[in-house]
């Protein structure tokens, strides 16, 4: 990759990560809302909200990272099975961004019913604060991954490189 | 995957002197493979022992697809 369209690949990469971290802390501020509130309108709004954010900002937001994230470990010399760095968060990328659209139809499925519960059938439909909460620890994880870059090369990364040590010597 | 821009940073691929045995794979790999195993090994533990662990445990149907208790608790047998 150009180096000019590795930067501007890299800086979209970071953008759309660090923006899935954001988001998924808005989501879980409003989750704490849906849980403590004893207001009925904070509690409907809340789970609107949270439909809302979940599908038109931290879904496109997880996709949008994940296809950035693969374009940086394919274009670049990093690779995506040579580093355990980048094959653990590529992992944990996927993982994340699975159970999120495998979670969201159940989210969009109670913003639904919030909207027509009233009282204490409201107060009954609780919170979503696990799956975001965990969600939050792994691209934590991820992060922490990406900066950090802990050293370690897979058995085909070490595979690769001896290849190409042996192609420049010949 | 942040800042794959090895040699710019001076934090590119650590390859290591050429040797002749493939590298072995380092503790933090260890550790974070077994803290997943557990994590993993939990989740399907709950969700065999619990069943909904979602927010959908809460909806009137526990989670059925439709979200709606079933019908036969609607019969009027049931209402009486």
């Amino acid at each position: 990759m150009a180096p000019r369209l590795r930067r501007f690949a890299l800086s979209a990469h970071l953008t759309f990560s660090v923006g899935w971290i954001g988001a998924v802390l808005a989501y879980l501020a409003l989750g704490v809302g849906a849980v403590t509130s004893q207001d009925v309108q904070t509690v409907r709004a809340a789970w609107i909200a949270m439909e809302l954010i979940g599908w038109f900002v931290v879904v496109p937001l997880a996709l949008a990272s994940l296809l950035s994230g693969l374009v940086m470990a394919l274009g670049t010399k990093w690779g995506l099975f040579r580093h355990y760095w980048v094959l653990f968060s590529f992992a944990l990328t996927v993982l994340a961004t699975v159970v999120l659209l495998l979670h969201m139809p159940t989210v969009s499925l109670i913003a639904e019913e919030a909207q027509k519960a009233e009282g204490a059938s409201l107060d009954g439909l609780g919170g979503d604060l696990l799956h975001p909460g965990i969600g939050l620890l792994v691209l934590l994880v991820i992060q922490v991954l990406n900066l950090y870059k802990p050293p370690g090369m897979t058995r085909y990364g070490w595979r690769k490189h001896q290849e190409r040590r042996a192609l420049s010597q010949s | 995957m942040a800042d794959p821009l090895p040699g710019n940073s001076g934090d590119g691929p650590r390859l290591g002197p050429g040797r002749a045995s493939p590298p072995r794979t380092p503790r933090w790999v260890k550790v974070l493979g077994i803290i997943g195993a557990v994590v993993v090994a939990a989740f399907v533990i709950l969700l065999i022992a619990g069943g909904e662990h979602g927010p959908s445990r809460h909806l009137p149907g526990g989670g059925n697809p439709g979200g709606h208790t079933s019908p036969v608790l609607h019969s009027p047998q049931n209402l009486i």
